[in-house]
């Protein structure tokens, strides 16, 4: 268990820095590129 | 009390992002691990490079157009890596279906014992070889100076390959668990100046593949037939099969800790 932690700790802590700098980008992207919703319709007054 | 419940709220809401953090940092870190130290490994990091501090520039300061160009090239980038590192990525599919997690206990032992065989029946016929054991480290620079071979471990090959006057007798043979990797492969010459001067080439590439990586190399003299174990920049001698067999086994399961390279070095015994 100590091993996994230890064994190769610089390149696993890049790789988690890493993975959240591509996460965080394609997060925001995806959340900049939602379609806005359209608002509920309203029922028209009949004449 | 309020705090922790905040905590578990922020937890509960937002596992699944870890959880995608997670599997994203294991595909980087496995990824780099096997593509480092090989060609396609700066090929990788340059484009990652690019394509990262672009990435990062065009949102830091809100560059739209370089956004765009590259939301628009990010697709075509996909398919050329896949097209560009085609020949790794097969090799690294076959080497998760050859991983030690799906080889049994008795699979690794019948290799030990194939390769102390092997050994002992090159050092009885004072046939000079220098075998390379890859571990965790990727030494794919170095078997890439070679002939790739990319068969079953066995007796006979081996023989052929170290018989003087063949093709591959000169240089190192790779072997991944219970595969022949490539022969004739150029290993760097270590230049310690601590080493024995009697030490010939063969015995000092032993000694620089083990400097450079956590591979096991296994040296057997021309002269004199005695086999040498090297690893982390140390050599062992004076070897029976049985001792040899218990060195490697113990070798290849042992943990990074006991492993560092700056512990007692062996070789002073062999060079005095």
């Amino acid at each position: 268990m100590k091993r996994l932690f230890t064994h190769n700790w610089q390149i696993k802590i890049i790789s988690i820095i890493l993975a959240f700098t591509i996460w965080y980008l394609i997060k925001k992207n995806i959340s900049g590129a939602t379609f806005q919703q359209l608002p509920p319709p309203r029922a028209l007054a009949t004449p | 009390m309020d705090r922790l419940h905040q905590v578990l709220v922020f937890a509960r809401e937002n596992w699944p992002s870890a959880i995608e953090i997670l599997i994203l940092a294991v595909v980087i870190y496995f990824g780099y691990l096997y593509f480092r130290g090989t060609r396609g490994a700066k090929v990788l990091t340059g484009l990652a490079l690019i394509f990262l501090t672009l990435t990062l520039t065009a949102q830091i300061l809100d560059l739209q157009v370089i956004s765009w160009i590259i939301r628009s090239l990010s697709a075509f980038l996909a398919i050329a890596l896949v097209v560009i590192f085609q020949p790794e990525l097969r090799r690294a599919l076959a080497a998760l279906g050859s991983h030690p997690i799906f080889s049994s206990n008795k699979q690794k032992q019948e290799t030990l014992t194939l390769l102390t065989d092997v050994v002992f029946a090159l050092a009885n016929k004072q046939l000079g070889a220098l075998i390379a054991l890859e571990r965790d480290t990727n030494i794919r620079n170095f078997t890439e100076t070679g002939v790739d071979i990319d068969c079953k471990l066995s007796r006979e090959l081996v023989l052929t390959i170290f018989f003087p006057k063949t093709p591959l007798h000169d240089g190192g043979l790779v072997i991944n668990g219970d595969r022949i990797v490539a022969a004739a492969c150029i290993f760097p010459v270590s230049a310690r100046e601590d080493l024995d001067r009697a030490l010939g080439l063969r015995h000092r590439a032993a000694i620089g593949v083990t400097e450079e990586s956590d591979a096991i190399a296994i040296v057997v003299s021309e002269e004199t037939g005695w086999i040498s174990i090297c690893h982390r920049g140390r050599i062992e001698r004076n070897f029976n099969p049985e001792s040899f067999r218990a060195r490697i086994n113990e070798l290849l399961t042992l943990v990074i800790e006991d492993d560092a390279p700056n512990s007692e070095s062996t070789d002073k015994s062999f060079s005095s």
